[in-house]
């Protein structure tokens, strides 16, 4: 603010806070700890809990919010389903079980060799085993996340889609069933929730079990919640939200940026903070009833294909493209260069030759090219974080792309 | 790409030797390496060079996170998972880490091919019993004698999937299934001449191979690392050739837990950036269509057996025809005891550099040749007129130097 020549009381309407400057992923890096935590607190300080995302190309961050504010949003957050009110039964000691990529708490969930009480958080989350590359995941591990799972008994379970939909698939092969499904909670976030993965998880749960999709970052929890009728619902409790497009307020419908302000975090907040995610406002209000603003997340402006005509395609308009695919079991999407791209599967039983040329047709109209290769394998590398990210792009990490898109 | 084009790609090309432009015909010792692969070791050192698992620190973990990538670009080239793929040195290393770690008895029987490099033929002798399976008539292998050979039961057989002498291509795919049903035999392949060829490429998902190994150097990357994949059942049964720092997950004073493949076999700092150039090589030899490494491998190939069979100074070894087989071309030439003069004329007079000697294949070359050999390799930065040029030369040579 400083360097844009201005101070605290030069911000008095809310039109005033487009004066302020956005803030980056970097900044919060570099300025880590002494230029991002407030005066008074420290790492030690009562009900002060750290977060480490470890991102990818360099894109790492240590992040701390305090446990009330984080409960709080995500307590707003998941209050547009009903569903899930459950969580909240007065009395209750919540067990939350998690399966995700690792790096994402301090705790050994990579390591074979570690303990359920080694990886059992404060807040009574226990952190399941898992490998940075999902699928090498040594059989031991799958069967330690899945007894784990048994005899921890959560009500709720905190996951990764694709890294879900993997162990969903290897508890079938190895004849195993969910120990239980009624009552049972299971909310998807850290990555895009692809249709495939959604399928199988709903098919291996059915309706006994709630199943919904946050929106969420490493560094701030919960932004956003998928309400009983399939819709994404933002937070505007605890944020200050703006849909950026070309450096102005976004109209519905159109590509914008997610620029979040914290609202009330008293240490560590977030000042129009550019998330590098993209969105799209939705007008309309949603037949849950909710009035809290409807969006469709549409990925990273990290992740998009760029086409030929200088328009991208996101991942999640990719994702609708390929839909619930019932012969994919996962699938990547790889821009490497220019007009060029690989779309590789994993592929099951129900596969034909035809649903293959039919998607792949899909594919060519989609990105308006030829140069679209599709073919099965039984390999997809996760990232070296762990996350498995289904669409990713080259072309997206050149700076002069990414700057068409987001202020990162 | 254009293969005809990619002559620009490879810097070394543009030198000169007195006043002479290279023609370069040793590429099955090793290949060239395109600028690609040279910028990406460079901005390794220029821009990082740090050690990988190490440190938490940003350089590190960008290089580690450089570094596995190109594992499992390895992986999906060759249709493994990525913790099937183990860096080694180099072919060599990884041929022994699995004659090593086989726990192979002196009296189990292995089986090999004459026309294999030492590396693919050494380190069983050394554990097992290992039995050649001869050429025949033409050049070729003996299948005949193969399936002869299966009768014993062997351990392991090792195939070599193209012979960096013959140049033949083996069909891997029956001699793997046949050992399999013979005796579900562990198959071992070289790939080392045939991975920097794309038409050749190997999908270890769709054929009963338990190891492949190959060097980044023979596949425009540079020396001191290859690969060796191992089906992830067989890497966890095999014992580590060395032991050291960053293949233990824990130490004691009295024991250490080894840790998971393929980090178990890859012990001390390994060589970043030549991992990293390998990872730029792989990615150039991507942009390369099979159709096309096809239609260039044959027409070198076939410029080398039309050049040699047109000459009776000239005794070439291994079949005489362009299918399955390598633009690779050994040749003894009549009443020259020593091929040396020839080579080093060549490389003088011409600015053609190719190899002699017994190219680490000596059995095979005494068996046939009787002595040493001229050996020319082509690759995609040369022509069939770089070919019809070596043969104008070796003309001229040799009858200068009063051979004919």
């Amino acid at each position: 603010m400083e360097r844009a020549g201005l101070v605290p009381e030069d911000i008095v309407e809310p039109s005033d806070i487009l004066r302020i400057p956005q803030t980056v992923k970097r900044d919060y890096r570099q300025s880590f700890p002494a230029g991002v935590i407030a005066n008074g607190y420290n790492l030690k300080s009562p009900h002060v809990m750290r977060f480490q995302s470890s991102g990818t190309e360099g894109d790492r961050l240590v992040s701390v919010v305090l446990s009330y504010d984080l409960a709080r949003r995500q307590a707003n957050c998941i209050s547009v389903n009903p569903q899930f009110s459950s969580l909240w039964k007065p009395g209750l000691k919540l067990r939350t079980c998690r399966f995700a990529a690792p790096n994402c708490s301090d705790v050994e969930c990579a390591n074979p060799n570690s303990t359920m009480e080694s990886r059992m958080l404060p807040d009574g989350t226990l952190v399941l085993p898992v490998y940075h590359d999902l699928l090498t995941t040594p059989e031991r591990m799958i069967n330690m996340a899945l007894d784990e799972i048994e005899e921890y008994d959560p009500h709720l379970l905190f996951v990764d889609p694709t890294h879900f939909a993997f162990l969903i698939r290897t508890m079938k092969k190895a004849g195993r069933a969910p120990h239980k499904k009624e009552g049972l909670c299971i909310m998807s976030g850290y990555t895009l929730c692809t249709q495939v993965a959604r399928r199988q998880i709903k098919e291996c749960f059915g309706r006994e079990a709630s199943f919904a999709d946050m929106l969420g970052m490493s560094e701030l929890g919960y932004l956003g919640f998928e309400c009983a009728d399939g819709q994404q619902h933002m937070n505007v409790e605890d944020y200050h939200l703006e849909f950026i497009c070309d450096g102005r307020p976004a109209e519905p419908g159109e590509l914008a940026e997610l620029v979040i302000t914290t609202l009330g975090d008293q240490l560590s907040p977030h000042i129009r903070y550019a998330t590098g995610d993209m969105y799209r406002l939705i007008e309309e209000p949603c037949s849950c009833g909710n009035s809290s603003p409807v969006v469709r997340a549409e990925g990273r402006v990290k992740n998009a294909l760029w086409l030929n005509d200088d328009t991208v395609v996101t991942p999640k308009e990719l994702d609708e493209l390929i839909g619930p695919a019932e012969w994919i079991d996962m699938y990547q999407m790889n821009q490497a260069n220019d007009d060029e791209f690989a779309f590789q599967y994993l592929r099951n039983d129900a596969w034909t030759q035809k649903l293959e040329n039919e998607l792949l047709e899909k594919l060519r109209d989609t990105l308006k090219t030829k140069n679209v290769s599709c073919s099965d394998t039984q390999y997809l590398p996760a990232d070296r974080g762990g996350k498995f990210i289904s669409c990713v792009s080259s072309v997206a990490m050149r700076e002069e792309k990414r700057k068409q898109l987001s202020w990162i | 790409m254009d293969i005809a084009e990619c002559q620009r790609d490879f810097p070394v090309l543009e030198r000169l030797i007195d006043g002479q432009k290279i023609t370069y015909l040793d590429s099955a010792a090793t290949t060239l390496k395109p600028r690609a692969v040279i910028d990406a070791m460079s901005n390794y050192y220029s821009q990082n060079g740090v050690n990988i698992h190490r440190g938490k620190y940003y350089l590190s973990e960008e290089a580690s996170d450089s570094y596995e990538r190109v594992r499992y670009s390895i992986a999906q080239y060759i249709g493994a998972y990525g913790n099937e793929i183990v860096f080694t040195k180099g072919t060599t290393e990884s041929l022994n880490l699995i004659a090593y770690g086989l726990d192979l008895k002196l009296d189990d029987v292995v089986v090999g091919f004459l026309d294999s490099h030492h590396a693919q033929q050494l380190p069983w002798r050394r554990f097992a019993q290992l039995k050649l399976t001869n050429l025949d008539s033409k050049g070729g292998i003996d299948f005949e004698h193969y399936h002869e050979l299966l009768k014993l039961k062997p351990k392991a057989v090792v195939l070599t999937h193209c012979s960096n002498v013959t140049g033949n291509v083996a069909p891997i795919e029956q001699m793997a299934i046949a050992a399999k049903e013979a005796c579900d035999a562990i198959v071992i392949v070289d790939a080392a001449q045939s991975i920097p060829h794309p038409h050749l490429r190997i999908d270890v998902s769709k054929i009963p191979v338990d190891f492949v190994a190959f060097s980044g150097h023979k596949m425009l990357g540079p020396t001191g690392v290859g690969c060796l994949y191992g089906k992830s059942t067989m890497l966890n049964q095999l014992r580590s050739l060395m032991l050291g720092g960053g293949m233990v997950d824990w130490v004691e004073a009295d024991g250490f837990q080894e840790r998971k493949i393929p980090h178990k076999f890859e012990a001390g700092t390994p060589p970043i950036a030549s991992a990293l150039g390998l990872g730029a090589a792989l990615s150039y030899m991507s942009q390369l269509s099979k159709e096309d490494s096809l239609a260039h491998t044959q027409s070198l190939t076939e410029a080398i057996l039309k050049g040699a069979l047109e000459r009776d100074y000239i005794k070439l070894l291994g079949t005489h025809s362009s299918k399955d087989r390598c633009a690779i071309g050994s040749m003894s030439i009549r009443g020259c005891d020593d091929l040396s003069d020839i080579a080093k004329s060549l490389s003088d007079s011409y600015g053609i550099m190719c190899r002699t000697g017994h190219m680490c294949a000596q059995p095979v070359v005494d068996n046939q040749m009787d002595g040493e050999i001229l050996r020319i390799s082509a690759y995609i930065y040369n022509t069939p007129e770089e070919i019809e040029r070596f043969y104008l030369a070796l003309d001229e040579l040799v009858s200068f130097l009063g051979l004919l």
